[in-house]
């Protein structure tokens, strides 16, 4: 069964990028510009992964994954944080929130495929 | 009707194909008058036949005015009236070519009316001699060479500088250009010194306006 | 979709960052300017507004970067991670915000655009070295001085995971490697699914054994949560990959997990501490060890009984140290945490209404789109006419019904490329600034109407055209602090842009309250260059409108701004070639506005279809008032000027067949059209009137370019092409024949 990804991003070109690896490689994928539009687009249907930057214009990635944890349908729900360098504190927040996945960026798509691969594989 | 152009070079087998120079050598012969005139067949883009075309005012007369190829607006020049001067009469075999024009600001399709298209031919490059620098009857900088045919020359014209764009859109409107008027102050027009000179635009402006105050 | 698509869109999305940093930052230094002489009433709001601006330029760096790194664009990573780090430090409040660092990091971003215009041109390296690296060099002096150390210090802990695998001493042992895991009990809920680790060490190699461990189950039935996880695995694993590389597989889990990973031929002391480390009964674990085949029975035998003699105290220090360090940078990133978000929720309403539901297209195939469009209008008109010779009314019907149809389409259509001129406007922030500065004037731009929509093909022809105006009010207009203050002004100059829609044209404004224009110095500066008679008089108006004449030009000193190159006369030209015009008002001493009137788009308008000999003509419709009979006894023809008395009103006209030079009589029945543009009123006499007609505009082309009144084509019904009249190039002709109005 094809497993379905949430790409949460506000940077569109990113989203482009992490959606046409992840297609390639069989998965499918769905994308949103922020935290916000992200719990929009969970209506309920099955996600099998969800891809979230930290900072985001209206709701940033952390509050974003706190939402998302408190749904009971998404809580088992892993996610993958894109972090920076610069971010260390971004990133315990975030596994504080939930997400205990990651991906330090700048990345190569194909680091973001790999990283899926070892949740949804 | 239109007759597609690609034709003669489609019809070509794979082995001919190969040879890349031969769509080169190739060239549309066609009529103006008594003359007999040829352009490189990867210029010309199609034969329509004659059509109304809808004149474009305050234009000079060679630019006979527009029509509608497929949804673009095309300009139509009168070729024969560009080399001398009389309006050509449309007839029978009067056919409009799309030439493909390459100009300052890219590629453009202008059209001409020729009074008669004769065939596409094969011209070497050395069946072609350089223009002549007197004794033509057309402008030398129009003509890219004499190509020797059946023991005859036709003229193969240059045809970026025979349409060239700048050129024909910086010739005035011979015709009542009026409309210079109705802008005192023209991009195009001379610098303030050149006044006294008989220019068109200046002339009328002076015979038009009266003096009232 | 491929890579390349995906770069268009990097290109596209940070020239909308880089101009949005670019206004924040504008709007950084404004506040910077106005808490320095005002009472601090309002900090608090200002204070929040600031972080979110702060956060919001380091937000459009970060984005920048991040997807440089995804297209692998080092150079662009490289300066704006510099700009970043800066950026950073700037929202930890480690440094302070300055006007020169504001300057610095403008100048970065102007960098930033050229990389990313060279990259949008093929270029994917530096195009300016020395720059790049002058910026650095300044931002670098902006920071303080122990972030430095951080930095190395992170660096040279990363290597620490690098250590070479020990080989075991013995020559008996296994050749593979041995991964014991112990998931957290929130491992689930995390949404780690233990089996995927499995199924993805699977890709690095082969799992030659795997003992599921259970024993962190709880005895007592009662106390068993569903959803935790109480497992572990032990696995024997053969692989040619290095130990990072198979470390790195568990990186998401290994910090609450317990993740140990034993190198092929490792040494019996690193199975002697994994047996001591989980807390387990060191007998059963070795069990285990034997069962994967990591461990021989004589090497677990052996392996216990130096355990024994050993204290153990050395584990339970890691993981002390391990459960204390995350709570506290957890508790510490939280804080920070609540503080951000209190700034933020302010800002949240009004993004939320700006970007909703967006979808980015590109705008060649809307353009497609359109052209498409517009030839099924032209079609669904031709079938109109031949439904309407058929005398079928049911086909009739239907047809209109279709055209109706492929009119909201249109309409629907051309909506999607309708922008707001806000963005167009507010690149002037950063112009303003930077030319004042210059000229060492104090001015204020302020924007209205920032929300007036056009077609983003006019947006686009209008950029320069304002640009030249914009430095012209600045330049010529707006006066020195000095003369200012002289003349009892305040000294802060007031620029404002303005935009709204005016019967289906849309009207922008440049005002200034600067010098305003001189009519007499105009005057004698244009008989002194030959373009009018001294013995004509002109009212204020037509002196303003030689400002736009060729080479002219007001100022007593060319400066470097306004005196290159371009004249108001191109000005003038281009918004003419758009179908617009500019009218000049302005007072002496006051101020100048200048009002440019521009079609909504150029794409498809609807028209008037009229007729003059054989050739169809077409009037823009929002330019028709009304249609009469021209009553010859109602006409006068003086002096080759022309009006005529409609309701008792001077009405000036024209004939199109005489203005174009065309050669036949004149018909016994002629028609006029009363046009309109601004507040003048005219007439245009035609033979024929046809009716209403939507139309694409095709444009002429180049060839046509230097021609006036027309404004372009369309293709009927039939395929033939009509020509768009110009009304505003006609208006002025007619009112050139009033009588107040003579030029040379």
């Amino acid at each position: 069964m094809t497993k379905r990804i949430l790409i949460v991003d506000d940077s569109a070109s990113i989203r482009q990028v992490v959606s046409t690896t992840l297609q390639g490689a069989g998965y499918e994928t769905i994308e949103a510009c922020d935290g916000m539009d992200g719990l929009k687009k969970l209506d309920g249907s099955k996600i099998n992964l969800i891809i979230s930057d930290v900072n985001m214009p209206k709701m940033d990635g952390i509050s974003f994954v706190k939402e998302l944890k408190a749904n009971p349908a998404y809580k088992f729900t892993p996610v993958i944080m894109l972090t920076t360098e610069s971010q260390e504190d971004k990133k315990a927040q975030g596994k504080a929130a939930g997400a205990k996945a990651w991906v330090v960026k700048p990345f190569q798509p194909q680091q973001m495929l790999t990283a899926v691969e070892k949740l949804v594989m | 009707m239109t007759l597609p152009i690609e034709k003669a070079t489609a019809d070509l087998t794979p082995q001919q194909k190969q040879d890349v120079s031969e769509e080169a050598n190739q060239y549309l012969t066609f009529r103006l008058r008594d003359e007999m005139y040829a352009i490189g067949i990867l210029r010309t883009k199609e034969i329509l036949e004659y059509r109304p075309i809808t004149q474009v005012p305050m234009m000079p007369d060679f630019v006979h005015g527009v029509i509608n190829l497929r949804g673009a607006v095309v300009p139509v020049i009168d070729l024969a009236m560009r080399f001398d001067g009389a309006r050509t009469k449309i007839r029978k075999r009067s056919c409009i070519v799309i030439v493909e024009v390459e100009g300052n600001n890219g590629r453009q399709d202008i059209s001409i009316i020729v009074d008669e298209v004769s065939e596409v031919v094969s011209i070497p490059a050395e069946e072609i001699e350089p223009s002549p620098s007197f004794g033509t009857r057309i402008r030398t900088d129009f003509i890219a060479g004499m190509g020797k045919l059946e023991g005859d020359f036709v003229i193969i014209l240059a045809v970026d500088n025979v349409l060239s764009v700048d050129e024909l859109s910086r010739l005035e409107g011979s015709g009542n250009d009026a409309h210079a008027k109705a802008l005192p102050f023209e991009p195009k027009t001379q610098s303030p010194d050149d006044e006294d000179q008989p220019d068109s635009d200046t002339m009328h402006i002076e015979t038009d306006s009266d003096t009232d105050q | 979709m491929s890579m390349d698509a995906a770069l268009i869109t990097y290109v596209e999305e940070c020239r909308e960052l880089l101009e949005q940093m670019e206004g924040d930052l504008l709007a950084l230094e404004r506040g910077l300017d106005t808490s320095d002489d005002s009472t601090t009433e309002t900090e608090d709001d200002n204070e929040i507004a600031w972080c979110e601006l702060i956060n919001r330029i380091f937000r459009s760096a970060h984005t920048v970067k991040g997807s440089a790194g995804v297209f692998g664009l080092d150079h662009i990573v490289e300066f704006t991670h510099e700009v970043e780090t800066l950026l950073d430090q700037l929202r930890e409040e480690k440094i302070t915000l300055t006007s020169s660092l504001i300057a610095t990091l403008l100048e970065c971003k102007d960098h930033c655009l050229d990389l990313i215009e060279c990259l949008a041109d093929g270029v994917e390296e530096e195009s300016n070295p020395q720059r790049a690296e002058r910026l650095v060099n300044e931002l670098q002096t902006f920071s303080p001085p122990a972030e430095k150390d951080n930095q190395s210090f992170a660096v040279s802990e990363s290597n620490n995971n690098e250590s070479p695998a020990i080989e075991r001493l013995g020559n008996n042992g296994s050749g593979h490697w041995h991964i014991s895991l112990r998931f957290h009990a929130e491992a689930l809920r995390e949404g780690m699914d233990p089996m995927s680790f499995l199924r993805y060490l699977q890709k690095l190699g082969q799992i030659v054994s795997v003992v599921t461990v259970s024993n962190e189950m709880p005895d007592n039935f009662e106390k068993f949560d569903p959803e935790a996880c109480y497992l572990g695995f032990e696995i024997g694993f053969v692989s040619h990959e290095s130990k990072q590389t198979i470390e790195d597989v568990f990186e998401f889990i290994r910090d609450d997990s317990q993740v140990r990973i034993i190198p092929p031929f490792a040494e019996l002391e690193s199975y002697l501490s994994l047996i001591s480390e989980l807390d387990q009964e060191p007998r059963r674990l070795g069990e285990i060890l034997v069962e994967c085949g990591s461990l021989t029975p004589e090497e677990l035998e052996q392996a216990l009984a130096i355990q024994s003699s050993k204290p153990q105290h050395a584990l339970g220090e890691i993981l002390i140290n391990r459960g204390n360090t995350a709570p506290q940078v957890v508790e510490a990133a939280i804080a920070k945490q609540a503080q951000s978000t209190a700034g933020r929720s302010q800002n949240e309403d009004r993004a939320a209404s700006k970007d909703g539901g967006t979808l980015r297209v590109e705008a060649d195939r809307v353009d497609e789109l359109i052209n498409l469009i517009g030839e099924l209008v032209i079609s669904g008109a031709s079938t109109a006419i031949h439904s309407q010779d058929s005398n079928n009314d049911a086909l009739t019907e239907s047809v209109s019904t279709l055209n109706e149809l492929i009119e909201e389409v249109r309409d629907a259509s051309m909506r999607l490329r309708m922008v707001e001129i806000g963005a167009t406007f507010n690149r002037f922030q950063r112009v303003v600034r930077d030319v004042a500065n210059e000229l060492g004037k104090q001015v204020t731009l302020s924007i209205t109407g920032a929300d007036t929509e056009l077609d983003k093909t006019v947006v686009e022809k209008i950029g320069d055209p304002l640009m030249h105006l914009v430095r012209n009010a600045l330049d010529h207009g707006i006066e020195s602090p000095a003369e200012r203050e002289a003349k009892g002004k305040p000294l802060n100059g007031q620029l404002k842009l303005n935009a709204y829609h005016d019967s289906g044209s849309i009207v922008i404004e440049i005002i200034d309250d600067g010098a305003g224009l001189d009519a007499e110095r105009i005057r004698a500066k244009a008989i002194e260059k030959g373009l009018i008679d001294s013995t004509y008089e002109l009212n204020k108006e037509d002196i303003y409108k030689l400002i736009f004449a060729p080479g002219f030009s007001t100022a007593d000193a060319v400066t470097n701004l306004s005196g290159r190159g371009v004249g108001m006369d191109v000005v003038r030209n281009n918004i003419v070639e758009l179908g617009g015009r500019i009218d000049i008002d302005s007072e002496q001493g006051k101020g100048t506005k200048l009002t440019l009137h521009l079609p909504l788009t150029l794409a498809i308008i609807d028209g008037f279809l009229v007729g003059v000999e054989e050739s169809p003509f077409v009037i823009p419709l929002d330019s028709i008032r009304e249609c009469v009979e021209l009553q010859q006894d109602d006409a006068v023809e003086k002096n080759g000027r022309q009006y005529m008395n409609l309701r008792n009103e001077v009405l000036p006209f024209v004939r199109l067949r005489e203005l174009f030079g065309m050669k036949t009589e004149r018909p016994i029945r002629e028609n006029v059209v009363v046009v309109h543009y601004g507040n003048q009123k005219a007439g245009i006499v035609v033979d024929r009137l046809h009716g209403e007609l939507q139309t694409v505009i095709k444009p002429l082309g180049q060839l046509f370019s230097q021609l006036q009144g027309i404004g372009g084509s369309s293709i009927m019904g039939n395929g033939e092409v009509a020509l768009i009249l110009d009304i505003p190039t006609l208006m002025q002709l007619v009112k050139d024949k009033q009588p107040h109005h003579v030029i040379h």
